[in-house]
């Protein structure tokens, strides 16, 4: 009886300190980005990254290549590779809330990052550009520019992306109440470069007359722009691009484009990671959702910004 | 009884039972209306905003020329008072006050507002932005799956302004008329004072 005694101690006592283990193991932090083709994503992974290690924890970068089947199998490795939490910036509103879930149940808490996911309760806070209001702003502008007439073109991102839809839904709140400004065209070209170009090219083809263009990301705005010069019509067309990237900032110095709109991927990215540490420490209060504010940069105010933020 | 009839009896009733038991449902058809079922409602939404919980909070609204004393003298305490769904530069107030309309143009009517140095300018043509929403701070974004559809919101309250609250007023008011508004504004809190406050309608009677 006592030798079952003292081996019931020992197995309790096993147990406690494996479980003690298990809480001083260091916590571990997977930064989960839609794409790492975009130096904007590459920026606010690079970003959190580096705020995780200065908070003390290891972190690694997944890319999801903008394939939710690639983002999918990175929350399943992060899981079983015991992550304690998933900064995330999703690639589809609606197809990345399953994955979302799946951490939750296991544990895993995950905080969105200038995307959202179609759930207020499946992250444990998603911190987001305010891109709406933005782009009421920037509406205001276009149609101060173009001086409340003329045709336009509007280059659209992702179509399952959210910000697409509230960036486009931001300025069309306002351009179109005027109407002397007639939208010719409005196609996706997927935030990316190349694909604007390529997209722009061919809208051109159908309609040499336009005076303005209004792209998602900058991303587009640059393509376009290029796609504008080489018909050389780049002089006359205003166009407009969102996120603040180095290449739009220097752009709209050297008089390319109109304007911008500067989100803050530093503050996000540096939040998201706050909030995992917060949450390690017990915190579990946090905001569903936490609109980020974006700023209008032109040619009046450029001086106030660097790529990605403010000046110091 | 006749063993054919008694079968056929019994066909007849299994084939009534399963009939009545099986329905066959195209599958899109199906999806269609659980996702119509679980849409979000935005115009719904907008509605009892500005028909029900604006009219019991317009208590809330500061008078206009208090609020521009105010952010003359002491900016900061009165931008604490302030409301956006964002922690931005642009922030939005609900209002109220009174006064004698001056002008009437295609795009505005002019108040003469008691203590304000300028006409208020209220919006009759251009109701756009996210004042009418947010300038109350009855609306979180917490309340939303998704911020499009707190965005489409914005819209829709807009929307109904223009549909409801200016028809009404742009029919009867004429120059000399005394107005009671409750409204709202926007204010960039970087930027001076404006030297007319615009003004989003919400609420309109010409006494």
């Amino acid at each position: 009886m006592k030798r079952l005694s003292i081996a019931v101690l020992l197995l309790v006592l096993l147990a406690g300190c494996s479980a003690t283990d298990k809480q001083q193991e260091p916590k571990k932090i997977a930064i989960v980005v839609s794409t790492l083709n975009n130096p904007w994503f590459v920026f606010l992974a690079e970003t959190a990254a580096k705020k995780a290690k200065e908070l003390g924890y290891e972190s690694k970068i997944f890319d999801s290549q903008n394939n939710t089947a690639l983002e999918s199998d990175h929350f399943e490795n992060a899981i079983a590779s015991g992550y304690n939490a998933i900064l995330f910036n999703p690639t589809d509103a609606a197809g990345s809330v399953a994955n979302v879930s799946k951490a939750k149940e296991a544990g895993v808490a995950v905080f969105c990052m200038d995307r959202e996911v179609n759930s207020k309760d499946a992250a444990t806070s998603q911190i987001l550009s305010d891109s709406y209001s933005a782009c009421i702003e920037l509406g205001k502008l276009f149609v101060q520019s173009l001086d409340k007439k003329g045709n336009y073109v509007e280059l659209l991102g992702i179509v399952s992306d959210n910000n697409t839809w509230n960036r486009s839904k931001g300025f069309h709140s306002v351009v179109d109440n005027y109407p002397g400004l007639k939208m010719v065209a409005q196609q996706s070209a997927d935030f990316d470069r190349n694909k604007a170009m390529e997209v722009m090219e061919s809208i051109l083809q159908a309609h040499p007359d336009i005076n303005g263009v209004f792209c998602g990301n900058d991303a587009m705005a640059m393509g376009a722009y290029q796609a504008l010069v080489a018909a050389g019509k780049a002089e006359k067309v205003k166009v407009y691009g969102f996120d603040g990237a180095e290449d739009a900032v220097n752009s709209i110095k050297e008089g390319k484009l109109t304007a911008t709109a500067m989100q803050f991927p530093k503050t996000i990215a540096e939040l998201a990671a706050t909030y995992a540490d917060e949450f390690f420490k017990g915190k579990t209060d946090f905001p569903k959702k936490l609109p980020i504010p974006v700023e209008v940069v032109n040619t009046e105010n450029i001086d106030k910004y660097v790529a990605y933020g403010k000046k110091d | 009884m006749n063993k054919g009839i008694k079968y056929l009896l019994i066909t007849a009733s299994v084939a009534l039972v399963a009939y009545n038991s099986v329905y066959v449902k195209k599958l899109s058809d199906v999806k269609a209306k659980e996702e119509k079922a679980k849409a979000f409602d935005a115009l719904a939404y907008a509605k009892d905003y500005l028909h029900n919980k604006l009219p019991i909070r317009k208590v809330e609204a500061v008078e206009i020329s208090k609020l521009f004393s105010e952010l003359k003298n002491s900016p900061r305490k009165a931008f604490a008072n302030s409301h956006a769904q964002n922690n931005g530069d642009i922030r939005f107030f609900m209002i109220h006050g009174q006064g004698q309309v001056v002008k009437i143009d295609e795009s505005n009517a002019y108040l003469k507002v008691a203590g304000l140095p300028s006409d208020v300018i209220l919006a009759t043509e251009y109701i756009i932005g996210n004042a009418a929403r947010d300038g109350s701070g009855i609306i979180s974004v917490d309340e939303f799956t998704t911020t499009m559809d707190m965005n489409t919101v914005s819209e829709e309250i807009n929307k109904l302004i223009r549909a409801e609250v200016l028809p009404p007023f742009e029919s009867k008011v004429k120059v000399g008329d005394t107005v009671d508004f409750v409204g709202s504004i926007e204010l960039n809190q970087t930027k001076a004072l404006p030297k007319n406050m615009e003004v989003i309608p919400l609420i309109l009677e010409i006494k």
